[in-house]
């Protein structure tokens, strides 16, 4: 179905990455009859035959899902979010290292499929309350786009990848079309009445996540195992493995090459255009080269910076399209390290069955309306699990040993809440990658540097999380409520963007309202370096929007002739 | 007296019990583990599991081989520090054991060995705070070490997970509220 190539041969159309995005613009491109090559970097896997994991019990497992000593030392960023059962889907520190200037840990996935097999899920929009608020507020520069430019298309992206989620009729965080939702527990039902009586203009409603409650397009439904990572031999989640691959390798239009480390764009200047890749093959370091017609770059917003960065040439010594100077620049990542847990002496009669594969959300509440009311910029939601403790809580809160210990260890503990809040962050043009000048990794590509920080409006705003978590849960009635500041730097999120913003102003940024390189026609980025702020919503359903407007886009101006 | 100085006060203390110690503590928290003679001793692991879930109506440690599990884990997810106080740990409860009812613990009865896993487990005292930050400083304590790992060993163990505790290894819907009785066991995963 899918033919690999060796020799170098020209398409109409390349996408650089095989992630949520790249899957998106591969599909998309294919299905409108352009003839597509997708380069990944990483090594291939296949829907259902590459999760070697799946369907395995914790007593399969060599160390029962626990780190080694050595993994935690040799992959200090992959070990935080990884474990022996989903660790092959992420990069390894040690063969692809980079640089912090400051801590920052950027947690990749290297293969076909990039991330879209490990990601957690969630789905939410953004509104005209995160896409006015730069303008509004004198930040950065405005987005060049409105809610109602993006609406048809999350639309569009949520009937393909299967969305379950509640209606809750918010402005600032749009109903999508949805699948029916999952259901809340009785504790978080608790929490949920009790903030609605409480706190008028708050809700708590169940998460917005692309896990599939039915059947849809061939693929699930979820059979709530809450194994996701693993890859799911059910299709119950949307991956690009699962759905957009496989249905751009439909159409018979699409040439899949793995292993490709993409090393710059070529850029023609009497054409002025874009005309194709360079690549270097990760196995045999042969370097190889690519044309086409139109680019897409979804490398992820800290790789699709540096192949735009090292691509230099007379007419952009300082990077592909970086007229502006802002390539690279305005890195965000959503802060989630504060919030709050608590225990409820209650609903001892009342368990649940099977392992639901998401939490809750309780959307953005603080300046929204008329008037700020905090004493930041912007906002955060929360999102939270309840459940009744079992032994992975109290194995090491319980006293005593023997017949007793046992007979307690083995029962439903109380039921806790945990939350913590999901909070935007702020463009600041001195968050940034750039290349590195003389460490080089092993295909001898320069290393990526890495400077972020949090800033007083995200620390602020972590400190509100806390308070505000905290009194929503005693209000609930919960006991030993606790808050929570875990410090993780930058990327812990994994919602890294805003590396080549869009813009209107080709002076100040680097992508037009279409995903378009103001400076080269033919090139389109459309994951999530074309951020102009952050919102507080996770950021991959936008990104997923955005792919299929941009398309549409190309693929039309294509058509008239203009690319 | 607020939280923070509360902190304080415990780390002054904590400096205060390090220069004390001295450059031999210093090195026996950080010189390589002997784990030849952990391997030894894998009786008494076996054993000192049991005590702390034993076999009751269902399967108890050692049926789950909970020891091969504890073993591992000490070998290759522990940090050095942590190591050695492992080791250190299971040399004074048998010194310990010995000293105190003449025998070796094997050879103790169920109530004895309760007695000298519950001295173990409240040696370390019972300040939170003060634990925590001991072992930040010196590395996992022994029991607590010994205790949790039993806890994951047994819990993830085959016999654990499904005799010991209810394992749902395919549950296909998602019951949010579901009333029990008292012999509900808790799911073996999330
Ligand atoms: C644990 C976890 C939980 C998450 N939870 C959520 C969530 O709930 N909701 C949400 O919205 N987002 C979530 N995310 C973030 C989400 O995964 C990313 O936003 C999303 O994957 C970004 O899509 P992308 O296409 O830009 O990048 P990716 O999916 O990372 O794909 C990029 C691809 O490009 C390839 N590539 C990189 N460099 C090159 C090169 N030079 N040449 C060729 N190929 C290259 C990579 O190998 C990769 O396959 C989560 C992420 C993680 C890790
Ligand atoms: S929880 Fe659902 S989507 Fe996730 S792996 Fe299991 S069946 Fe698949």
């Amino acid at each position: 179905m899918i033919n690999i190539i060796k020799a170098s041969a020209s398409y109409d159309a390349i996408v650089i990455g095989s992630g949520i995005t790249g899957g998106w613009a591969a599909k998309e491109l294919c299905e409108k009859g352009l003839k597509t090559l997708l380069l990944e970097r990483g090594r291939d896997i296949h829907h259902i035959k590459d999760y070697p994991t799946a369907n395995l019990n914790p007593w399969d497992f060599e160390y029962r899902l626990n780190n080694t000593t050595q993994e935690l030392t040799e992959n200090p960023i992959r070990s935080r979010t990884s474990d022996e059962s989903d660790r092959m889907f992420f990069a390894s520190d040690v063969d692809h290292p980079y640089i912090q200037q400051k801590p920052f840990n950027w947690v990749r996935g290297y293969q076909v499929g990039g991330r879209s097999l490990i990601w957690g899920r969630q789905c939410y929009r953004l509104s005209d309350l995160d896409f006015e608020a730069n303008i509004k507020e004198g930040i950065s520069i405005d987005w060049p786009i409105r809610y109602k430019d993006i609406s048809g298309w999350y639309d569009y992206v949520e009937r393909f990848i299967g969305v379950s989620g509640k209606h809750e009729n918010l402005p600032h965080l749009p109903d999508g079309c949805y699948q029916p939702p999952m259901e809340l527990n009785c504790i978080e039902k608790h929490l949920a009445s009790s903030i609605k009586k409480n706190e008028e203009h708050r809700l708590l409603t169940i998460a917005r996540v692309a896990n599939l409650t039915r059947g849809w397009n061939g693929r699930g439904p979820c059979q709530n195992r809450n194994l996701c990572t693993r890859g799911c031999p059910y299709g119950g989640y949307f991956s690009s493995n699962s759905a957009t691959i496989p249905a751009a390798a439909a159409t018979g239009n699409l040439t899949i090459r793995p292993f490709s480390i993409v090393r710059e764009i070529i850029y023609d200047e009497k054409l002025e255009r874009a005309t194709g890749v360079r690549v270097i093959d990760m196995n045999t370091h042969e370097e190889l080269e690519f044309n086409s017609r139109i680019i897409f770059v979804n490398a992820s917003t800290i790789n699709t910076a540096a192949i735009l960065l090292n691509s230099k040439s007379s007419r952009f010594p300082n990077g592909m399209g970086n007229d502006s100077e802002q390539l690279g620049h305005n890195l965000m990542d959503h802060h989630s390290s504060s919030g709050a847990s608590g225990v409820y002496d209650g609903y001892r009669d009342e368990y649940y069955k099977g392992r639901r594969p998401c939490g809750f959300l309780i959307p953005r509440f603080r300046n929204i309306g008329n008037g700020t009311q905090a004493n930041f910029l912007r906002g955060y939601n929360f999102q939270g699990r309840g459940e009744r403790e079992g032994w992975q809580e109290r194995k090491d809160s319980l006293k005593g040993v023997g017949s007793k210990f046992k007979e307690q260890l083995t029962k439903p503990g109380q039921w806790s809440v945990w939350m913590g809040g999901w909070g935007e962050c702020l463009p600041y043009f001195d968050n940034k990658i750039a290349l590195s000048v003389n460490d080089k990794d092993k295909w001898g590509l320069p290393l990526v540097e890495v400077d972020f920080s949090f800033r007083e409006n995200e620390h602020l705003m972590m400190e509100d999380i806390k308070q505000t978590g905290a009194s929503m849960l005693e209000e609930a009635g919960f006991k030993g409520v606790n808050t929570f500041s875990y410090n993780t730097p930058g990327g812990s999120t994994v919602h890294e963007m805003g590396t080549a913003r869009m813009g209107n102003d080709p002076k100040t940024s680097v992508l037009n309202k279409y995903n378009q390189m103001h400076a080269v026609k033919n090139l389109f980025v459309t994951d999530g370096s074309c951020m102009t702020s952050s919102a507080c919503q996770n950021p991959s359903l936008t990104y997923m929007a955005l792919t299929a407007r941009a398309c549409d886009y190309a693929v039309s101006e294509m058509k008239k002739g203009n690319l | 007296m607020n939280r923070r100085q509360v902190i304080y006060r415990i780390l002054g203390f904590s400096a205060v019990a390090i220069s004390g110690a001295g450059f031999w503590k210093y090195w026996s928290i950080y010189k390589k583990p002997d784990l030849l003679y952990l391997m030894n001793k894998k009786s008494l692991i076996a054993e000192i599991a049991e005590t702390i879930i034993p076999a009751t109506d269902t399967p108890g440690a050692k049926m789950a081989k909970v020891e091969d599990f504890i073993i591992k884990m000490v070998k290759d997810c522990t940090a050095t520090k942590s190591q050695n106080n492992f080791i250190k740990g299971l040399i004074d409860l048998e010194d310990y054991t010995k000293q105190n009812y003449n025998k070796t613990y094997i050879s103790c009865n169920a109530n004895e060995r309760e007695s000298i896993l519950t001295h173990f487990e409240n040696a370390e005292g019972s300040n939170h705070l003060i634990r925590k930050l001991k072992q930040k400083i010196f590395g996992d304590n022994f029991f607590d070490m010994f205790k949790s790992y039993t806890v994951i060993g047994y819990c993830t163990s085959e016999q654990g997970a499904t005799k010991g505790l209810s394992y749902d290894y395919l549950p296909s819907t998602f019951e949010a509220c579901i009333t029990i009785g008292n012999k509900q066991k808790s799911w073996a995963t999330k």
